[in-house]
């Protein structure tokens, strides 16, 4: 999705209403990312 | 409208209006015999899903689902900072608590957005994760 026109790729976007097991599978996603990535 | 989505749902619908009083409608609708789907579709157990104990500082301004979603990230054990807005947000963080991912709702009163709200922490913490949740994510 666009955020403040810049597109923010869809790994680091949890769309709503969400479940649980989305959530939970979404945070451990980003957080075991490895340091320096993600978005900017 | 009320009509056709009381009738749809094999129910149906009393109104009942006096002048100068006012209006009751009352919708009776069929109890349902079925377990409900999302309870089945749902893992039988926290346990079964993926948890951490990182600290989590989720902003989120509609406070049904800031209280939902907060149950559920402190039910898969993680520590959790909440905030209605951006300013709450970084009061937290003025006094002195450090989140590790950043759970924010794009589109909030107050002036500051999701984003920007990120950019602002990131200032702080370039290796702060960053995860946004909108309800218009679908249609993009």
């Amino acid at each position: 999705m666009t955020i403040d026109g810049e597109s923010v790729p869809s790994k680091y976007v949890l769309g709503k209403p969400y479940r649980r097991a989305d959530l939970a599978a979404k945070l451990r996603e980003v957080l075991d990312e490895p340091a320096g990535h993600g978005v900017p | 409208m009320v009509y056709g989505f009381v009738n749809q749902s094999g129910g149906h619908a009393r109104i009942y209006s006096e002048v100068g009083v006012g209006t009751v409608v009352r919708l009776y609708l069929p109890r349902s015999m079925m377990a409900p789907e999302l309870a089945e579709a749902e893992p039988a157990s926290p346990a079964e899903l993926p948890t951490g104990k990182e600290t989590i500082l989720f902003v989120e301004d509609d406070p049904m689902v800031r209280q939902h979603t907060g149950k559920q990230i402190v039910g898969l054990g993680y520590a959790i900072l909440m905030a209605e807005n951006a300013t709450e947000a970084l009061a937290l963080i003025d006094d002195g608590y450090v989140p590790d991912l950043l759970f924010t709702d794009v589109v909030m009163p107050g002036g500051v957005n999701g984003r920007q709200l990120a950019l602002k922490l990131r200032e702080r913490w370039p290796e702060l994760r960053v995860l946004y949740t909108s309800g218009y994510a679908h249609d993009k």
